[in-house]
């Protein structure tokens, strides 16, 4: 968020007036009013009072465009203001509501609301008020390390991102920019490009040599026999029958250079692309790997896949098809303007004021095409998510019955490809047309102006009048080309766009740069105070602490949604927590190694995944090293090893999107074995038998049991008879802690864990009764 | 290795296998004798002759022991394993394809194996042919037959261009 460095003036008038005797500590601006729409007020902090100033100004503005920051000009006269002696006050809390957030303080003995805002300026009452809390109580244990100074700024050029959780610059996404960063990736060919430049530049001769051959050479010198040019060239013999030959043999040599040149061109193309397309693709994978968890499912993966997969083919071919063109292109233009102004000035001005005018219509329809350019991508994209959700969801749309209303989702996806399509191949159509409008119209007034020329004056010889035709016919590939090129151009800067978004994105967990790697993690798990929300103002769990001694097991029970899941994904760091602190044998996670800290936690979730490959590839997927015999004793521990045997292949199978589908149970029992076979200090297992039978259940229990010795183990379930074993239990519920002890001490206190219990036993002798 | 692992291994001390005389392996294991059982490679693509489960011939197939290494038991022993295992893992090699025919969503084969001719359909497009790694293949056709070509870079480039196609 933005920050105004200073109070305004009003209200600094306003302190120096009413509060002489106090200094500023901090400030946060507020820009809610309680029920209403926008204010502009100010919560100060001073030595002695908490005050809440409000100006008379309607200043605050969300800028949508450039991101959600606030931003005033200038805050008007004070006019309310509400204060509170610190030492009056106790209890400042901050309730999130849906849109408005509040301050909530306790004065004497009734609670009282402070000032409200947006969300956007959420962070600032924030840090504010946890310095109000150090003056309220010195031992308040404000987390220890600093808070990191989060980098809002462009690195490049200081421009505000408009996302912070993003973090991409729009400024420095410039197309331009774009373009030269893109040039970057053909480094590594320069040798070739520049074999494949002197083959454009040869070519860009010949073309000029041509039609200067066929024209003035061959009519106005040699069939119209003349004498000086037969000096200019000794030639013996029948000289002009020679010449004749030569001229031909040397049209002929040149058309054949042109094409071996051409398939010179197409080898070397062929072979950069696919090189230049690799590398990008590689690293725009990588740095999507780097990416929190956040990001893939904050992204629809048809969307990302097209990232990986076409944008880079689309900006290469740009680069090493389209560019030399464009260039070569440029410079047959004037070098042909140049020989034909030498030929005859007058037909020469003539080809050449059409060209201003082709500049000046392209130029017109550019902002337009790129707009449907844009759009094309976008509707495109939403069409392959769509596809890929069907196909991925398949089960589910049948299940539903779905196939009618999902084929009319998909109608209506695809009839916006096609509009766009339809619109792009409009302005394509008006490209060419405007083209070959004025090409035509030089062609004809040349021939007119130039036969006049030829008649009535001796200023212009047929010949020239032919090499001019020849010129203008050149004209045609470059002028074709030029048609395409603007929409390439914005095609392939656009994909360029999409492909730097992805490189340049800064994840938002990062691994420290100087991480601690510890020799050996014993496993003791801490979290202190910790809050974490998905949603800014949204928390999922609430001020939750509790510690988890090494090698000791953790039971949680909570209804579904009650914060159990991300309470785990907090151990391994697939989110940092928004406040408080999580540990690992006391050192905060932030500062491990992110290889040796993921090394150290194993996760056994409700959601498997399968990688394509074979079951014994699934299992070693933590360890690619492992031997056979760690697999197989892996899959047994975790009950698979028998329905592995019993599969034609054994562990040899090959499963996943190219293979046999395993059941969900299948599943889960190769992930545990994959957790297992990984060894790590602490293993959590996150509803890990939920979809296992009864008998697998047992199995699975009691190598979960021995494998729980000598490392720390956390246990999610809804089955509440499985966490029978554990050494202490926590209940969670609202994403707070309720209960905790051990199986025992919760079932003597006869709270939520005792009735859920009771619950489950009663659900489970109803059925057997029944 | 994991206790696990040494509790179930089959040794050719303790495992004592023989024929039944009826075509099956009979085996006497921890006092127990079996009247049949089933030998199931545990990874057939990468082990031939190491990691071979043994089972009871039930529906369950329950697991009785695990043998890490046949070559450590004798000769006889060997030959009466090998023969159950021939006859769990029949799977023809292709020598050649004679004809690849597609048509209507199902791709028709008409090949050499070194187990006489074959022919038999896949459905086009979909998992039938595995990549077992390097230049071998596994087709397994619409009943679940299975076909093995060991290396396609040996076919002829006719075949090659053919078979390409479903891989």
């Amino acid at each position: 968020m933005k920050t105004t460095k200073k109070l305004p003036a009003s209200v600094r008038n306003y302190l120096a007036d009413a509060y002489k005797e106090e200094t500023v500590k901090g400030f946060a601006e507020c820009d809610l009013g309680e029920t209403g729409g926008f204010e502009t007020g100010f919560l100060i902090l001073t030595g002695e009072k908490l005050l809440y100033v409000v100006t008379a100004t309607e200043t605050v503005r969300f800028h949508r465009l450039g991101g959600n920051y606030l931003e005033y000009d200038d805050a008007g006269e004070v006019i309310g203001a509400k204060e509170y002696r610190i030492r009056d006050i106790k209890e400042p809390e901050i309730v999130p509501e849906v849109a408005r957030h509040y301050l909530v303080v306790t004065v004497g003995d009734r609670k009282e609301k402070v000032c409200f805002f947006s969300g956007t300026a959420r962070k600032n009452v924030y840090s504010l008020i946890k310095e109000l809390k150090k003056t309220l109580d010195p031992s308040f244990d404000e987390t220890e390390e600093p808070e990191e100074e989060d980098e809002l700024h462009c690195p490049i050029c200081g421009t505000l991102y408009p996302d912070p959780e993003e973090r991409i610059c729009p400024k420095c996404m410039k197309k331009s920019s774009v373009f030269f960063r893109m040039l970057r990736y053909m480094k590594p060919y320069a040798g070739r490009l520049v074999l494949l430049g002197v083959t454009y530049v040869v070519l860009a001769v010949l073309n000029l040599i041509y039609p200067y051959l066929s024209g003035t050479i061959l009519y106005d010198r040699i069939l119209a026999k003349d004498e000086s040019f037969l000096q200019f060239i000794d030639v013996p013999g029948n000289r002009f029958l020679v010449l004749l030959g030569m001229t031909v043999l040397f049209m002929i040599v040149a058309r054949l250079l042109r094409h071996l040149l051409n398939l010179m061109q197409g080898v070397i193309v062929a072979k950069l692309v696919p090189k230049v397309v690799y590398t990008m693709k590689t690293e725009v994978f990588r740095s999507m790997g780097k990416m929190e968890l956040h990001f893939f499912t904050s992204n629809k993966t048809g969307s990302l896949m097209t990232r990986v997969l076409d944008d880079a083919n689309r900006v290469t071919s740009l680069f090493i098809d389209g560019l030399p063109y464009f260039l070569i292109d440029s410079l047959s233009i004037i070098a042909m303007f140049i020989v034909m102004l030498r030929l005859n000035a007058w037909l020469a001005l003539i080809v050449f004021t059409v060209m201003p005018l082709i500049t000046f219509f392209s130029f017109r329809m550019m902002p337009g095409l790129q707009r449907v350019n844009t759009r094309t991508h976008q509707a495109t994209r939403k069409l392959n998510s769509h596809v890929h959700d069907n196909i991925a969801g398949a089960r589910v749309v049948k299940a539903f019955g779905k196939e009618k209303s999902e084929d009319r989702h998909f109608v209506s996806y695809n009839d916006n490809v096609r509009n766009v399509a339809l619109e792009m191949a409009g302005y394509d159509n008006r490209f060419y047309i405007s083209y070959m409008f004025f090409k035509r119209l030089a062609q004809i007034l040349v021939w007119t102006v130039g036969g006049y020329f030829v008649l009535y004056t001796t200023s212009l010889e047929l010949g020239v009048l032919v090499t001019f035709i020849g010129y203008i016919n050149q004209l045609d590939d470059p002028l074709d080309y030029f048609s395409h090129l603007f929409r390439w151009f914005s095609r392939s800067m656009n994909s360029a766009e999409r492909i730097f978004e992805i490189i340049d994105a800064v994840p938002k967990i990062r691994e420290k740069a100087d991480p601690y790697r510890p020799e050996r993690i014993a496993g003791g798990i801490e979290l202190k105070r910790v809050t974490f929300g998905y949603d800014p103002g949204k928390p999922i769990l609430k001020d939750v602490s509790f510690t988890v001694p090494a090698c000791s097991t953790l039971g949680i029970v909570g209804k579904s949604g009650a914060g159990k899941t991300t309470l785990v994904n907090l151990l391994s760091r697939l989110y940092d927590p928004d406040e408080g602190e999580v540990k690992i044998d006391g050192v905060n996670v932030k500062e491990y190694d992110f290889k040796e800290l993921r090394k150290a936690v194993a996760m056994v979730s409700q959601e498997t995944y399968i990688f394509s490959g074979t079951i014994a590839e699934n299992i070693a997927y933590a360890k690619p090293d492992a031997t056979k015999e760690e697999i197989v004793a892996a899959a047994m521990k975790a009950g698979a090893h028998d329905f592995i045997c019993r599969t034609p292949d054994g562990y040899d199978t090959i499963v996943g999107a190219e293979g046999r589908d395993l059941s969900g149970g299948e599943k889960q029992r190769v992930s545990i074995a994959r957790a297992i076979l990984s060894d790590p200090r602490i293993l959590i297992l996150d509803e890990a038998t939920s979809a296992v039978d009864t008998e697998t259940e047992l199995t699975i229990q009691r190598s979960i049991e021995s494998l729980s010795e000598g490392r720390t183990t956390i246990m999610i379930a809804h089955r509440l008879s499985t966490l029978r074993n554990v050494d202490a239990l926590i209940v969670l519920e609202d994403g707070r802690i309720t209960e905790r002890g051990t199986h025992e001490e919760l079932i003597r206190a006869e709270g939520e864990f005792y009735r859920l219990m009771k619950m489950q036993t009663d659900a489970l002798s109803l059925r057997i009764n029944d | 290795m994991d206790d696990l692992l040494t509790m179930k291994q089959l040794t050719p001390d303790k495992a004592v296998f023989s024929d039944n005389g009826g075509g099956f392996l009979s085996l006497k294991f921890d006092g127990k004798e079996y009247e049949r059982v089933g030998v199931y490679r545990m990874f057939p693509n990468t082990e031939k002759d190491r990691f071979l489960s043994i089972r009871e011939a039930t529906e369950k197939a329950p697991e009785i022991g695990i043998i890490y290494d046949l070559s450590e038991f004798d000769g006889n022993t060997r030959t009466l394993i090998e023969k159950q295992l021939l006859m769990r893992y029949f799977t023809p090699k292709i020598r050649k394809f004679i004809k690849i025919r597609e048509e209507y969503g199902h791709v028709y084969f008409t090949a050499e194996t070194d187990a006489g001719a074959v022919r038999f359909t896949i459905r086009a497009g979909g998992n039938s042919v595995a990549h077992i790694g390097g230049g071998y293949y596994r087709i397994t056709d619409l009943d679940g037959n299975r076909y093995d070509v060991e290396d396609i870079y040996a076919l002829s480039n006719r075949e090659l261009r053919q078979f390409e196609l479903y891989i």
